[in-house]
């Protein structure tokens, strides 16, 4: 992951700043805000961040140190060709590191609650797939 | 009072204006565990062979039995066949039993249990098919009984919590009541964040109306200003399957309207979550829901005093909501959902009597498994505990099943690697907010790479950790680390 410059004059960054533009200016839609930013472009750039306190009226430093308190809010702009493996404790047994040794390029990840389809793996668009062996995500993989 | 509109009792006007869907037809058992395995290519070539009658295939969620997948189900009257780990020179039996030839009887799933499950998987998220298999009708029940009736009658059953901590429902609702001059607020606990329990997203999923039904029946008893339902930020089919039915309940008049004897005005919100484990403790929602720092707060005060936005608020889990619609169509004993994964043959969500019969190896045995080829299970993820196979013959109760997670480890599970593996989650998900978890969980991690000459130390950790943590993420962190060196000490021989 790295830090880039973002456009801010592109169609799905003006389509979330009109759907957050919506929202009830309390602090109680922080949340839903960066959300929405999140779902269309994937992280969130400084641009919308520094738009989200704007609307929810407060400082950027804060809402700032909330994002960053969100596991699941990506202030850098993710891999989006990366795969995961599910390395939960019913992945682990059914062989999950074995998959994430023997494919090299795929990240581990924590318990992704599909643990009756173990060992789990996770396509870039957020997929889940069950009961994966080498052989699946060797074919998955390159295409 | 609102005076209503029809004069058909309110269940009927409901089933007259929202029909049951035609039977027999065909389930194709989607939702995230069926579309992990690819169930929908099966369910398309069910419905090419099917041509013009490909409308009697619907999809539906899964109905927990996840070994099964990818799988279908034919639903005949009331008669049930489901197909098992389903391919594509599979789904001629599929199609042929549908038809008429459903071969031997034996093989008849049956109509399923009574239970929370018992509509899981079983209908389409229509309003009218939930309706024709019994929905509202508790709610329909309850309206008839005073609220000093409905919570003395869950402090009779002794219904406690389902997310882990099995503090009493009826207490619970009591406490905010007695603030009879305050707005009060209702959060629904669907971030399930703990590793190993996937029950709620399959409750989500497969029959969000239960949930509902269970809301209204809070709201009826304590009387909410609003409702707020916080879903785990992963669980986006668990969402969407809930936001329809919110809606198709709204429209229909059943959450605000003229539905029923009273018009319940409510409005029901969803947030989701945005990660971490911490999310799920009750007072980091409350925070998240404010838009501030997933941290824990002080307590007391606590959250039925003075909770989300300071109003007095009842934090109820999903299944503890489903189990108290439940409780109202059927009587005891009491179920408890466990999502059951690791060394068995048949792993996914079972709903499990807790009725004093039940035993850890008659769970496992249920499954498939013979409990003797088993070494240990992990119940409860990383606030858990290792039950040895010793115990399997002790009868389940509620207090030791958490959120009910259990994990099944055969004889060359390393129960080392696991605590280890569970102390690492401990630390990396530690939110920061207090010292003691802050700190100890980094140190449980070093110390437990050499268990013989830091045991003492350990303990006294754990003891610190439990003691003076601000959650139980912290407070409960060192639990299956003491649970694997008090039972499986000689597992960590060569550390």
């Amino acid at each position: 992951m790295k830090e880039e410059v973002f456009d801010t004059t592109s169609a799905v960054f003006h389509d979330a700043k009109n759907a957050v533009s919506e929202l009830p200016k309390t602090r109680e839609n922080l949340l839903p805000a960066l959300e929405i930013f999140q779902q269309k472009l994937h992280w969130l750039p400084e641009a919308s961040i520094e738009y989200v306190a704007g609307h929810i009226m407060l400082p950027v430093s804060e809402v700032y140190a909330i994002a960053t308190g969100y596991s699941e809010l990506n202030l850098l702009k993710p891999d989006i060709t990366q795969w995961h493996v599910c390395m939960g404790v019913a992945c682990d047994l059914a062989g999950a590191s074995e998959l994430a040794t023997f494919v090299g390029d795929i990240k581990q990840i924590d318990c992704q609650f599909l643990c009756a389809l173990a060992p789990v793996v996770v396509d870039p668009h957020e997929q889940l797939y069950g009961r994966v062996t080498t052989d699946n995500l060797r074919e998955w993989l390159k295409k | 009072m609102v005076k209503k509109m029809s004069t058909l009792h309110p269940m009927a006007a409901l089933r007259t204006k929202y029909v049951a869907p035609p039977i027999p037809r065909i389930l194709i058992h989607r939702g995230t565990a069926g579309d992990a395995v690819g169930v929908s290519e099966y369910g398309d070539r069910i419905r090419d062979i099917l041509g013009e009658k490909a409308h009697f295939v619907v999809d539906v969620c899964s109905d927990g039995a996840n070994w099964a997948a990818p799988s279908a189900t034919v639903a005949q009257g009331t008669f049930m066949r489901r197909f098992e780990r389903l391919d594509l020179n599979g789904v001629d039996e599929v199609v042929e039993c549908f038809l008429g030839d459903c071969g031997d009887a034996e093989k008849y799933a049956g109509t399923g249990e009574k239970g929370i499950t018992s509509r899981m998987g079983r209908n389409d998220g229509s309003l009218g098919d939930v309706l024709s298999q019994g929905a509202y009708i508790a709610l329909d029940r309850v309206l008839q009984f005073s609220p000093e009736e409905i919570i003395s009658r869950l402090a009779d059953i002794g219904l406690t919590g389902r997310g882990g901590a099995h503090f009493p429902v009826s207490q619970k609702w009591q406490f905010a009541r007695a603030h009879a001059d305050q707005q009060k607020i209702l959060v629904v606990n669907a971030e399930e964040g703990e590793p190993g329990v996937f029950k709620d997203r399959h409750m989500l999923e497969g029959d969000p109306h239960r949930l509902i039904e269970g809301i209204l029946i809070a709201h009826h008893s304590v009387g909410f200003e609003a409702v707020y339902i916080y879903v785990n930020g992963q669980a986006k089919q668990a969402r969407l399957s809930l936001e329809k039915a919110l809606l198709d309940a709204a429209q229909a008049g059943i959450t605000g309207g003229e539905c029923w004897e009273r018009n319940f005005q409510l409005t029901i919100n969803v947030r989701s979550g945005a990660g971490g484990y911490v999310c799920g403790e009750e007072s980091v929602i409350l925070n998240s829901i404010e838009g501030k720092r997933p941290v824990p707060r002080y307590k007391p005060p606590f959250a039925t005093d003075v909770g989300l936005f300071g109003k007095p608020t009842v934090i109820n889990n999903v299944e503890t909501l489903c189990a108290v619609t439940t409780l109202f169509d059927n009587p005891p004993p009491q179920t408890k959902l466990i999502s059951l994964s690791g060394d068995v043959p048949r792993p996914g969500l079972y709903e499990v009597p807790i009725d004093g019969a039940m035993t850890w190896s008659g769970m496992i045995a249920n499954a498939g498994r013979n409990p003797q080829e088993i070494k240990a299970l992990l119940v409860g993820g990383p606030s858990g505990e290792f039950i040895h196979f010793q115990q399997f013959d002790d009868v389940l109760e509620m207090s030791r099943l958490g959120a009910g997670g259990v994990v099944v480890l055969n004889s060359v599970a390393d129960i080392q690697h696991i605590t280890n593996s569970l102390a690492s989650y401990n630390k990396r998900e530690s939110c920061g907010e207090c010292t003691p978890c802050r700190e100890g969980s980094e140190r449980l991690v070093n110390l437990l790479a050499n268990v013989h000459e830091n045991e003492k130390k350990i303990y006294e950790l754990v003891e610190i950790m439990t003691e003076s943590s601000l959650c139980q993420l912290g407070g409960m962190a060192g639990r299956p680390v003491l649970s694997a060196l008090e039972q499986f000490k000689q597992e960590f021989e060569n550390s």
